[in-house]
């Protein structure tokens, strides 16, 4: 069988400080299948990016069980980082080299050879609209700028497992479209994505496979859709009337919704269930008044996320 | 990427390469580390050998600096690197570079290897004005020598302040450890005058100076007139605190982040 080329399991990561001490990683497990695009979700602080750094090889974890590529981070920190890229949450440059010596630095020091990165350089910089700064020095670039041509250099290599830590944070919508396409591209090609992100939107376009976290813990996981279903499971209806509708609450009362606002002959209700108790809801509804437009929308990743961090309504 | 394909003295040349694109990206950076210990030596060397009436140690001021100024030009470069070290831990480069395939140990050895590289051009530069501008009367069959000590001399106190650059992260409490160690290495040892005749704690505190045991072997190499077996006691001192050097060097790297 396929080993995934990410396995965490009870991963801990204590800090022990002046002030005593913090579980930043508490017990985390998780796997990444091959050529998939994994998402750590979470509030700052719930320890996606000491997860990130244990994966990496920069830390050490306390306790756990971690693979990348077959490999214990610990141990084999050089056949893990042989096997990965990352994009670490700083702006990382090489401030005083031109945009193409930190791209040509960059590949050197993956061993690519000089005719790779030749022969590779033109596409990447034309996908990330970096041709007219190229000879620019990088700490001359605004931060988004700089952003851009973090996340370009690993598009230059092939390697099989990348680590993105917030990597379209600063960057303008164009850019963001752009890096999101060649992650899944990426994946496409059978390479292995883990990513962070406080983005629900880029999660919920991007990742087949979710994990959010809080205070160092996974509070949920499973692919988008499941976890929208287990810690959200409302549909919101926006109905609009004819005309006024008699007797509405006695009707609404029946289906106990968990939430309802009625004004101008609008209907807003909030219901529990799956889409064919909104729809038997609808029939029967119009069965007994005239409605003249309806709506149904499911709940957002977002709305999932606060659920599961305890965030959301009524928590 | 296959370990092959990759193999370790490509590593460490890649380290190299970047350290001396980085470093050559500034001029000012360049002055500091070619020019600077080259100024040291001429307006010292020129200035106080007319000054002084008697030579020292059997030969002019001039020749008695020269050695004493090739091992502080190779501690300039380790001070300036472990600078280098804070800019980029700064703008995160740092970190990023420990995910890169490389071992701790390349990491270190190309930086090392661009020390070095800068550290021969910078020997050539003081031994031709010594030679050609002071008239330091350095034999030509110790010249040789004279330039392998002076790059022997780099690696202890790269390794020494690069573990210590990671170690203190506060970069007002690494100019004031950076400062002391410097000027007190530099102040209580042979560089800028003999010390067989200064009080016996001076003379305890600078016999443990590693700085005094790499000025003995390069005034050794290039004008003769010492012990050997102090030399050789010397030199064993040296390759010990560099190897422990090395290793601190390495367990730092190793637990940047922790």
């Amino acid at each position: 069988m396929d080993t995934p080329p990410v396995v965490v399991r009870d991963l801990v990561r204590v800090f022990r400080g002046k002030t005593g001490e913090i579980r930043a990683v508490d017990g985390l497990s998780f796997e990444v299948p091959r050529g998939s695009l994994f998402g750590l979700l979470g509030p700052n602080g719930a320890g996606k990016t000491t997860s990130l750094r244990i994966l990496t090889t920069l830390l050490a974890p306390t306790s756990g069980f971690v693979r990348v590529a077959g490999f214990d981070p610990v141990r084999e920190g050089f056949a893990v980082r042989r096997s990965i890229a990352a994009v670490l949450q700083d702006n990382a440059s090489e401030q005083f080299l031109s945009v193409k010596d930190n791209f040509r630095v960059y590949a050197r020091l993956h061993g690519q050879p000089s005719e790779d990165t030749d022969r590779r350089l033109p596409a990447v910089v034309e996908r990330f609209g970096l041709g007219e700064v190229l000879s620019e020095k990088a700490a001359d670039l605004s931060i988004g700028m700089r952003r851009r041509v973090q996340v370009a250099k690993i598009f230059l290599l092939d390697s099989p497992i990348l680590f993105l830590d917030e990597a379209t944070t600063g960057m303008d919508p164009l850019a963001k479209r752009e890096v999101l396409e060649r992650i899944r591209e990426i994946a496409r090609e059978g390479r292995t994505v883990v990513l962070t992100t406080q983005n629900m939107d880029e999660a919920e376009r991007l990742c087949d496979e979710i994990l959010i976290v809080a205070h160092g813990r996974a509070v949920a996981r499973g692919d988008v859709d499941s976890v929208k279903r287990l810690h959200a499971p409302t549909l919101e209806l926006r109905i609009v009337f004819d005309e006024d509708p008699q007797g509405l609450p006695e009707f609404l009362a029946d289906y106990h919704p968990a939430s309802q606002t009625f004004a101008d002959r609008r209907l807003t209700i909030r219901l529990s269930g799956s889409r064919r108790d909104a729809a038997n809801f609808l029939a029967a509804l119009s069965a007994r008044y005239r409605v003249a437009d309806f709506e149904v929308s499911s709940a957002s990743l977002e709305d999932a996320f606060l659920e599961a961090i305890g965030e959301g309504d009524g928590k | 990427m296959s370990a092959a394909a990759f193999p370790p003295w490509r590593r460490v040349a890649a380290v190299a390469e970047r350290e001396t694109r980085f470093r050559f990206s500034n001029f000012g950076w360049l002055f500091w580390d070619l020019c600077y210990p080259a100024g040291y030596l001429l307006a010292l060397g020129a200035g106080l050998s007319h000054l002084l009436v008697a030579d020292i140690a059997g030969g002019s001021y001039s020749s008695f600096l020269l050695p004493g100024i090739l091992v502080m030009a190779g501690q300039t470069l380790a001070v300036n690197s472990s600078w280098a070290l804070f800019t980029d831990r700064d703008n995160g480069i740092f970190f990023e570079h420990l995910t890169y395939p490389l071992t701790r140990a390349n990491f270190l050895g190309g930086r090392l290897l661009f020390n070095l590289g800068m550290g021969a051009l910078q020997s050539l530069v003081l031994i031709a004005a010594a030679i050609f501008v002071l008239r330091v009367p350095v034999g030509p069959g110790r010249l040789a020598g004279l330039f392998v000590a002076a790059l022997a001399a780099i690696p202890l106190w790269f390794f020494f302040l690069f573990a210590a650059a990671i170690r203190i992260r506060r970069m007002d409490a690494y100019a004031t450890f950076q400062n002391i160690v410097f000027l007190g290495a530099l102040l209580i040892s042979p560089v800028f005058y003999p010390i067989d005749r200064m009080p016996s704690w001076f003379r305890a505190v600078a016999y443990a100076n590693p700085l005094t045991w790499s000025v003995d072997i390069l005034r050794g190499i290039a004008f003769g007139g010492m012990h050997v077996r102090r030399l050789a006691l010397e030199a064993g001192a040296y390759a010990a605190g560099t190897a422990a050097a090395f290793v601190w060097a390495l367990r730092s790297l190793r637990t940047a982040l922790r």
